[in-house]
C-alpha cells in the first residue's frame, strides 16, 4: 500500500498490479546508508541532455503549482495542480513546452496535487543515492502519482531502503516503495 | 532461402467467355471431373513467363489463368489452342505475384526496424535504421554488442547467418559509461541510453523511417504483412499505449507506466539515467532476443507512428519493458542522427 499523502490515481499503465510494500517497523538504520544519503549530491543535470523531468520543471516554471501530468483511462491529459482552476495556465504551458499534441483529442482535466514538479525533482535527486545500494531498481520523479517512486527488486532489500529514506529527510509521505522486481537487460538468445 | 515482398495489388479479371466446361461440350453444368482433366492439362502455361496459378473453379465451372501482366495473354491462348481446351472456358485475369510471407526471423531487405539480427552467438533485434552523419546504418542495443559502452567493431548479419551475403552493418559508436558525473550514484557507471549505432557494411540495403509490421499486436504472429512509418519522434506520457515489434515475441502492446526514471541494472553497477517503462496487466509482451526493439505509440490508420525510444530491459515475469527514449539515444549517439 502506499504512504498516505501520496496522491493515488487510477491509471491503467502504471505498477498498480505490483505489490507496494512497507518496511517494517524498527528498523536499524545502517551507518554506511546513511553516509551514501547523507552525501548525496543533487542530480546536477550537465552536457547538455535535456531530460523529461526538465521539460516538466520549464512547465511549471511557466504554470507555478503544476505537479506533473499523465493520460487516463478516458483519454484526457490529467493534470497535477496545487490550484486546479489553473488549468487553462497549465494547458498554455503544456503546449508550449511540449508542443500541441501533448493534448489529447479528448481534452484535458485538472486534479489537485500535493507537491509541484520542483519539489520532487529535488527529492528525486537526493534520492538518487538509494541506486548506490544493491537491489534498487529504479528512482523516479513519478508525475503520474505526484510522488518519488523508489523501486526495489526484492522485499529483503526494505530495511535498508526504509533506513536510508528516513536518513535522507524527503518526507515519507512523498515517497511509493514499490516492488519491482529485477530489471535486467533482455537476454541476447 | 531469402523472400521478398509484395508490393502491387492489381487484379483486373478479364472475362473472355461466359460458357462453361462441361464434360461433354459446352453450355450445361460443369461437371468436376472433366473440368479437372482440363486443369491438369494447362500445367504447360507454367513455361510462360508471368504465369502466376491456374486455378478450376468449381463453383462456374471455369478455368482461371492468373498472370502477372495482361500483355502475354495472346501467348497464353496461343498454348492453349495446343492443349485441347476450349478457348470459351477459359478466363485470364492480372494479379499481384504469389511469394512467400517472410518473417521477423528470415531474410528481409530492406532491413527495418523489428528485424532479427545476429552477431556472434546471439541474435537482437533491430531498432530502427538511422542516418547519423551522412552514413547509413541501425540503431539496437548496446548490450546487443561484445561489449557494452566500447566500440567493438560487432559485425550485424540478418537473420542469422555469419556470411557475406548475410552481413548489414558494423558497431561504429558505442558511448562510454561515465562515472561520479551527471548524478550518476557513487560506485555506479552510467549512460542515458543502451544503445548503439552500426554502419552499414552493405549498401542501400535499410529502410530509413520503416518498421516491420506484423499482423496485429499481443497476437504471436510473426510473419511480415508491412511497414509502420516512422513520422515523429516524442518522450511518451504515462498512460500512453506503446508498442514494440522484435524478434522473439513480434508486435506487442501495453502502457507506458514511468517516464524518466532512473534505473538500476539488477545484478550489475549500470544505471540508466531516465528510462522510461511500459507495463501490460495480462500479455507477456518481451522476452530474449527482443533487445534494441523499437518501442513506439499507437498507429493511425495509414500506419503512421511516433518513435518512442530502443527496447533494451524487462521485469522479470515479461510483462514489463524497458527502453531508452529516442531523445537520450539521438543525444548519446549524435551525429545529428536522423530516424525518418
Amino acid at each position: 500500500m502506499t504512504r498516505a499523502g501520496c496522491l493515488r490515481v487510477s491509471i491503467a499503465a502504471a505498477f498498480l498490479a505490483s505489490a507496494l510494500r512497507e518496511s517494517p517497523a524498527g528498523v536499524t538504520v545502517a551507518a554506511a546508508s546513511v553516509a551514501s544519503m547523507g552525501g548525496a549530491a543533487p542530480f546536477a543535470r550537465q552536457g547538455g541532455m535535456q531530460t523529461y523531468d526538465d521539460l516538466l520543471l520549464r512547465v511549471e516554471r511557466q504554470a507555478p503549482g503544476f505537479g506533473g501530468m499523465f493520460v487516463g483511462a478516458d483519454g484526457r491529459l490529467v493534470v497535477f495542480l496545487l490550484d486546479p482552476a489553473t488549468l487553462t495556465k497549465a494547458r498554455t504551458a503544456i503546449e508550449a513546452v511540449f508542443g500541441a499534441g501533448q493534448i489529447p483529442q479528448a481534452g484535458i482535466r485538472a486534479i489537485p496535487g500535493r507537491y509541484t514538479v520542483s519539489q520532487l525533482k529535488a527529492w528525486t535527486d537526493r534520492l538518487n543515492a538509494l541506486l548506490e545500494l544493491p537491489g534498487v531498481t529504479l528512482v523516479d520523479l513519478d508525475d503520474a502519482r505526484n510522488c518519488v517512486t523508489v523501486g526495489v527488486d526484492d522485499r529483503e532489500v526494505l530495511p535498508r531502503v526504509e533506513a536510508a529514506l528516513t536518513a535522507s529527510g524527503v518526507p515519507r509521505e512523498a515517497i511509493v516503495l514499490q516492488i519491482t522486481g529485477g530489471i535486467t537487460p533482455v537476454g541476447r538468445q | 532461402m531469402k523472400r521478398f515482398f509484395v508490393f502491387s495489388a492489381l487484379a483486373v479479371v478479364l472475362t473472355i467467355s461466359h460458357q462453361s466446361l462441361g464434360q461433354g461440350g459446352r453450355g450445361g453444368p460443369p461437371e468436376a471431373p472433366g473440368l479437372e482433366v482440363a486443369h491438369q492439362r494447362l500445367l504447360q502455361l507454367f513455361e510462360l513467363a508471368g504465369v502466376v496459378y491456374t486455378d478450376a473453379d468449381e463453383n462456374t465451372g471455369r478455368l482461371v489463368v492468373g498472370v502477372l501482366d495482361r500483355d502475354i495473354e495472346p501467348s497464353v491462348r496461343g498454348m492453349i489452342n495446343g492443349l485441347g481446351v476450349p478457348q470459351q472456358s477459359i478466363d485470364v485475369i492480372e494479379t499481384e505475384a504469389i511469394v512467400p510471407v517472410a518473417t521477423l526471423n528470415e531474410y528481409v531487405r530492406p532491413v527495418q526496424g523489428g528485424l532479427q539480427i545476429r552477431f556472434g552467438g546471439y541474435v537482437c533485434s533491430v531498432s530502427y535504421p538511422a542516418l547519423r552523419g551522412g552514413v547509413l546504418g541501425f540503431v539496437t542495443a548496446a548490450h546487443c554488442s561484445t561489449t557494452q559502452g566500447a566500440v567493438d567493431g560487432t559485425l550485424y548479419y540478418q537473420p542469422a547467418n555469419q556470411i557475406p551475403s548475410e552481413l548489414v552493418a558494423q558497431e561504429t559508436v558505442d558511448p562510454a559509461f561515465f562515472k561520479n558525473a551527471n548524478g550518476c550514484p557513487r560506485g555506479r557507471k552510467c549512460r542515458y541510453s543502451d544503445a548503439n549505432f552500426s554502419e552499414l557494411r552493405s549498401p542501400g540495403s535499410v529502410a530509413l523511417g520503416q518498421i516491420a509490421r506484423t499482423s496485429g499486436p499481443n497476437n504471436n504472429n510473426f510473419n511480415v504483412v508491412g511497414q509502420f512509418n516512422i513520422v515523429g519522434e516524442a518522450n511518451g506520457t504515462v498512460g500512453q499505449p506503446a508498442n514494440k515489434v522484435g524478434r522473439t515475441t513480434a508486435w506487442t502492446r501495453g502502457n507506458i507506466s514511468n517516464v524518466c526514471a532512473n534505473t538500476g541494472v539488477s545484478g550489475t553497477n549500470i544505471v540508466l539515467l531516465c528510462q522510461s517503462f511500459v507495463q501490460s496487466s495480462g500479455s507477456v509482451i518481451v522476452a530474449g532476443g527482443d533487445s534494441g526493439s523499437p518501442v513506439f505509440g499507437n498507429p493511425d490508420a495509414n500506419n503512421n507512428v511516433t518513435l518512442l525510444g530502443t527496447l533494451w530491459g524487462s521485469g522479470n515475469s515479461g510483462r514489463t519493458i524497458v527502453y531508452s527514449p529516442i531523445s537520450a539515444v539521438k543525444s548519446e549517439i549524435g551525429g545529428g542522427l536522423v530516424t525518418r
